[in-house]
């Protein structure tokens, strides 16, 4: 596979639920400062 | 290298979302709070030993070689608990997640350390930072999943966040999908991962270079060695500690900053102490990759000064001003994790920086007791205070204030065993032609 498309493919294999995980707790953080 | 060792390191991370699984555990099983932790604090316990017995191992066959293991451990962990789950048999929930599942925690979370120092020799803080920001990362991802998954599956819950029901094997169905997934998403660390070729180095860089001080070693020393040398058992304090100091805090944030406020003007609801911990997350998450990184500049010795130093004046600072400022507490606390985080992340580079890098992984493993350790410690101290002083009378603030006050103990001991770090002596350095001038 070309390196360029895998290195991709890799970052968002992890980014992906990574940014998931983040947004769920920067939504609960907000409670914070309601 | 940094996704292979994330993909690794985020699915290990699952570990602390465990109390996720506790309410519905204990309503299936009629277990108590206590019962409902133990797969938890075994694999907490397994994941420092299996690191300690099985570093070298995992220096001698490789990084593919331990991914591959802790993928099977850790995933089989999930498919035990969730044989466990059918059969209400909760000794193999415990045997399963904790035991099998722990060592994948242990071998996983050691696999990619020294191959990412060995791909970043110029930025080994940063290159470690990442991936262990990715175990912190891991309960981030796994927490919100899990407990969807639960719900989706047939665990119910009131306003309160209290279960209601839970459908048949709910939870085991769960168990069996984080196993499965896991294992793909474990998979690409498997297959990205690669050692680089001998004598490998970036662009421009010689190891002459990263020798800014005299705590630098360009020569190696094998684990069996490391663990006789004073500056290894300095370190072990200098991580126990730091890892109690923080445990500390975020074994109990919610109900410390709901105690800390409830007798003020504005007390702090469940929602808001949800958010609170949220924060401590992100505070744990980001100082692992931020401090380690800047440690690469500062110098480690003078980053644990700041942890250990620093981290002691947030605890005076909220033992001194106890419930008088929301601000002033949340700020504390934030700090405090951000260096919990950082200790765990700038822990191997300062290894390498000490014991060279050829068996910086197995040496890491064994210093992984210090956390095991710390573990029962830092809940112990903090929960035996907190109980005897309720039992006593005392509410608020008064309720955590002696473990505050220990706990700044606890970081001056840390401070003064980093203090105590040196050179290792040449008698221990390998002889190796790169130790040989």
């Amino acid at each position: 596979m070309n390196r360029k498309l895998l290195m991709v493919v890799a970052w968002v294999w992890v980014g992906g639920p990574f940014a998931y995980g983040l947004y769920k707790l920067v939504s609960k953080v907000t409670l914070l400062f309601k | 290298m940094p996704p292979a060792a994330l993909s690794v390191h985020l699915a290990i991370g699952q570990a602390y979302s465990w109390s996720v699984f506790k309410s519905p555990l204990e309503k299936v099983l009629g277990l108590t709070g206590a019962e409902s932790a133990l797969p938890f604090q075994l694999g907490i316990v397994m994941l420092g030993l299996s690191a300690a017995v099985f570093g070298t191992r995992v220096e001698r066959n490789g990084p593919r070689w331990a991914m591959f293991v802790s993928l099977c451990c850790f995933c089989s962990g999930f498919v035990l608990a969730a044989l466990g789950m059918t059969t209400k048999q909760y000794w193999l929930v415990v045997l399963g997640y904790g035991g099998v599942g722990g060592i994948g925690l242990g071998i996983g979370y050691i696999s990619p350390v020294s191959t990412l120092i060995k791909w970043f020799p110029d930025r080994p803080g940063m290159a470690t930072g990442i991936a262990i920001m990715g175990f912190g990362g891991g309960a981030l991802i796994a927490s919100p999943w899990s407990a969807e998954m639960l719900k989706a599956f047939g665990v119910s819950y009131d306003a309160a966040g209290k279960v209601l029901a839970v459908a048949d094997n709910a939870i085991a169905t769960t168990f069996l999908v984080h196993g499965l997934v896991y294992a793909v998403f474990m998979s690409l660390g498997v297959l990205l991962v690669r050692v680089p070729a001998e004598g490998w180095r970036p662009a421009g860089w010689t190891p002459a270079a990263s020798k800014t001080s005299a705590l630098i070693s360009t020569n190696q020393v094998s684990a069996r060695n490391a663990i006789r040398t004073p500056q290894f058992w300095c370190l072990w304090v200098v991580l126990c500690f730091n890892v109690t100091a923080g445990i500390g805090i975020l074994e109990k944030a919610s109900p410390m900053i709901t105690d800390f406020f409830r007798e003020t003007k504005a007390p702090v609801t469940a929602a808001t102490a949800a958010g609170f911990v949220a924060l401590l997350s992100l505070a744990n998450m980001l100082g692992r990759f931020g401090w380690s990184s800047l440690s690469d500049r500062m110098g480690r010795k003078n980053m644990y000064r700041f942890y250990l130093g620093a981290g002691a004046a947030m605890y005076l600072l909220i033992a001194l001003f106890t419930n008088q400022s929301k601000l002033l507490f949340v700020v504390c606390a934030i700090v405090i994790l951000s260096f919990y985080g950082a200790g765990f992340a700038t822990i191997p580079a300062y290894l390498k920086d000490l014991f060279g890098t050829n068996q910086v992984g197995a040496i890491h493993g064994r210093l992984l007791t210090a956390w095991s350790t710390a573990g029962v410690l830092g809940p112990l101290i903090i929960n035996a205070i907190a109980d005897s002083q309720k039992a006593a009378g005392h509410t608020g603030p008064a309720l955590y204030t002696t473990s505050l006050y220990i706990m700044i103990g606890l970081l001056a001991l840390g401070f003064a065993a980093n203090e105590m770090v040196r050179p290792v002596d040449a008698r221990h350095h390998e002889k190796t032609p790169e130790a040989t001038p």
